[in-house]
C-alpha cells in the first residue's frame, strides 16, 4: 500500500505483491485543523500557514483511507465532502519548490 | 485464588512525581522510584533477581545506568521500549519471567525525561510524513473525535467534561504535574490545538518515574497488608489502524479492519483474569486527550460504542460513580512521561486497592484496570486484584 514498505502480504504472508494504482477521488472521512505550526525548521516549513486542515480521505471504490493535507477552507470542512487529489507546494528549498500531495474540494 | 507459580504479587510500588524537574537526572528519578518501591515492599535491592526498565526517550543502557548504582548485584537489567505502552510491555516481561520460574523477585521501572511541546516526530514518523506536516501527534486523536461526533452525536461539551473531571481529581494527587480545577467554561475557552481538541483537554509529555516490585506468589514476603496480585496483563500491536487512533508507520490503511487495539488487549486481559469490565472497580486509562478517554470507555467495554458521552454526562466515571476512571487525574493532569506512565497507573491502582488513596479513594475498590495505547498501535492492559 502507498506509504508502506511491506515485504509480504500482511494477511496471508504471500510474497506475490503487486502495485495497484489508487484512485484520485474520495470523500472526507474525518478531519482536524492544526492551529499551531509544528515546532522545528522542517515541520514549520511544511505547515507554514495555520489553520491547516488535515483529514482521512476514503478513496472511492476502494477500502482504503489515506491521511492527507486537506486544502479546503476551514468553514467548508464537513465529513462526506467530495475531494480530489492535488499537489501543493510545501516550501521552497534552495530556490526549488518542494511539492507534496494533498486533497482539494472536487 | 490458589497460590501457584502463576500467581504474581505486587510487593511494593513507588514513584517519583510526574512534572518538570530541572537539574534532576533520569537516573535520579528512577532511583527514587525504585528505593521507594523497595521500602514499600520491605525489601532491599539485593533481593531483586532481574529488572526491566521502560523508557522511550532515554539513551542506550539507561536501565543499567539507573539501577546499577543501587548495587552491583550482577542481575540482568533489560531496557524495553514500546512507545506509550513501554511500561506495560516491561511489566509483561517481568510477569513472564516470574511465571517461568526464572526469577523470584523482579523490579519494573519506568523513567522518562521529555522536552516540552509536541512529541519529537522523528521518534515515530518517517521523514516524508514529517515533511508533509502529518506528524503532529494530537491530530490523530482529533480525527477520531471528529468521526465519533459525526457518527454518534458526541459533543464538544461531553469531551470537555472529561477534562473537568480529571483536573478535579488531580487536586488530590501529590504526584500530578497540574493540580488545578477548571470549570467547563474554562476548558471550552482554552485554545484549539487540533480541532476539536483544546489545550486543557490534552496531556503534556513530561518527566517522572514509577516502579513496581513483583514477586512469585508461592514465595511470599511477610506483609500484613492485603495481597495485590496481577490478575491479567496483555500486550497487543494493532495490525492495521484504519481509523488512525494512534500514529502509525504508514500513510494508508484498509478501511475494513478497524478492531481497536484497546479492545483486543482488554479481551485478552479479561480472559486471563476470568472477569469482565462489570467486575472492575476502578480504571486508569490513556487520556492523552479528553476524547481518547471517552473512546476508551467504549473499547474497554464500559459501555456500547457511541455511549462514551452519555457515561460522562451521567457521572458514571466520577470517583463516586459506579465506574470511576482516572481517579488519579489521568495523564491530562499528571502529564505523560511515556516510559513511566503505565507503571504510574499501576501504582495508582495498587494504592486504590490497598485503600491508601485518601481523598481520591474509590470506596471498596478490590479490582482495577490500567490501560495504555500509543504509536504503531502498541497497547497494554493490566488488571490487578486484591485478595479477600
Amino acid at each position: 500500500m502507498f506509504g508502506r514498505d511491506d515485504v509480504l502480504c500482511l494477511r496471508c504472508g504471500s510474497d506475490a505483491l503487486a502495485d495497484i494504482g489508487l484512485g484520485d477521488r474520495g470523500t472526507l472521512w474525518a478531519f482536524t485543523v492544526l492551529r499551531n505550526p509544528p515546532p522545528g525548521d522542517r515541520r514549520a516549513a511544511a505547515i507554514s500557514r495555520v489553520p491547516q486542515p488535515l483529514g482521512l480521505v476514503e478513496l472511492d471504490g476502494m477500502a482504503v483511507r489515506v491521511m492527507a493535507r486537506i486544502d479546503v477552507d476551514v468553514d467548508r470542512l464537513e465529513i462526506g465532502l467530495p475531494l480530489r487529489l492535488a499537489g501543493s507546494e510545501l516550501y521552497v528549498d534552495g530556490g526549488a519548490p518542494v511539492v507534496g500531495y494533498s486533497f482539494e474540494e472536487a | 485464588m490458589s497460590v501457584s507459580a502463576e500467581h504474581v504479587v505486587v510487593a511494593g510500588v513507588g514513584m517519583h512525581p510526574f512534572g518538570r524537574f530541572e537539574g534532576v537526572t533520569p537516573a535520579q528519578m528512577g532511583q527514587l522510584a525504585v528505593t521507594r518501591a523497595l521500602a514499600d515492599a520491605g525489601m532491599r535491592w539485593a533481593d531483586v533477581d532481574a529488572a526491566y526498565f521502560a523508557s522511550m526517550y532515554l539513551p542506550a543502557t539507561s536501565g543499567a545506568r539507573t539501577l546499577k548504582p543501587l548495587g552491583a548485584t550482577g542481575i540482568p537489567i533489560s531496557d524495553v521500549e514500546a512507545a506509550c505502552a513501554s511500561g506495560g510491555v516491561a511489566l509483561k516481561q517481568a510477569i513472564l519471567g516470574l511465571r517461568a520460574g526464572e526469577y523470584d523477585c523482579v523490579a519494573v521501572v519506568g523513567v522518562e525525561k521529555m522536552p516540552r511541546g509536541f512529541m519529537d516526530p522523528a521518534m515515530i514518523f518517517e521523514p516524508w510524513q514529517i515533511e508533509l506536516g502529518l506528524s503532529v501527534n494530537p491530530s490523530y486523536w482529533a480525527m477520531r473525535a471528529s468521526r465519533h461526533m459525526h457518527e454518534y452525536g458526541t459533543t464538544e461539551t461531553q469531551i470537555a467534561k472529561v477534562a473537568v473531571k480529571n483536573h478535579r481529581n488531580s487536586v488530590h494527587n501529590e504526584n500530578a504535574m497540574y493540580r488545578k480545577e477548571f470549570s467547563l467554561d474554562e476548558i471550552l475557552a482554552s485554545p484549539l490545538v487540533c480541532d476539536p481538541i483544546r489545550l486543557l483537554e490534552i496531556c503534556a509529555p513530561n518527566e517522572g518515574a514509577a516502579a513496581v516490585i513483583l514477586t512469585r506468589g508461592d514465595r511470599p514476603a511477610p506483609d500484613p497488608r492485603p495481597e495485590i496480585t496481577i490478575a491479567g496483563c496483555a500486550q497487543v500491536l494493532a495490525g492495521f489502524s484504519a481509523d488512525w487512533r494512534a500514529p502509525m508507520h504508514s500513510l494508508s490503511a484498509r478501511a475494513d479492519d478497524a478492531v481497536p487495539p484497546t479492545s483486543k488487549a482488554a479481551e485478552k486481559a479479561y480472559a486471563e483474569a476470568g472477569i469482565g469490565p462489570d467486575d472492575i472497580d476502578c480504571f486508569e486509562v490513556q487520556d492523552t486527550d479528553a476524547f481518547s478517554e471517552l473512546e476508551a470507555y467504549e473499547h474497554l467495554g464500559l459501555c456500547r460504542p457511541g455511549e462514551g458521552g452519555r457515561l460522562i454526562d451521567e457521572g458514571v466515571t466520577d470517583i463516586g460513580g459506579p465506574k470511576p476512571v482516572n481517579a488519579s487525574g489521568g495523564l491530562i493532569s499528571k502529564g505523560e512521561p511515556v516510559g513511566a506512565s503505565h507503571l504510574g497507573q499501576v501504582v495508582e491502582i495498587v494504592r486504590q486497592l490497598r485503600g491508601e488513596a485518601r481523598p481520591r479513594q474509590v470506596s471498596g475498590a478490590a479490582t482495577g484496570l490500567a490501560h495504555v495505547l500509543g504509536a504503531a498501535g502498541n497497547c497494554a492492559v493490566t488488571i490487578l486484584r486484591r485478595s479477600a
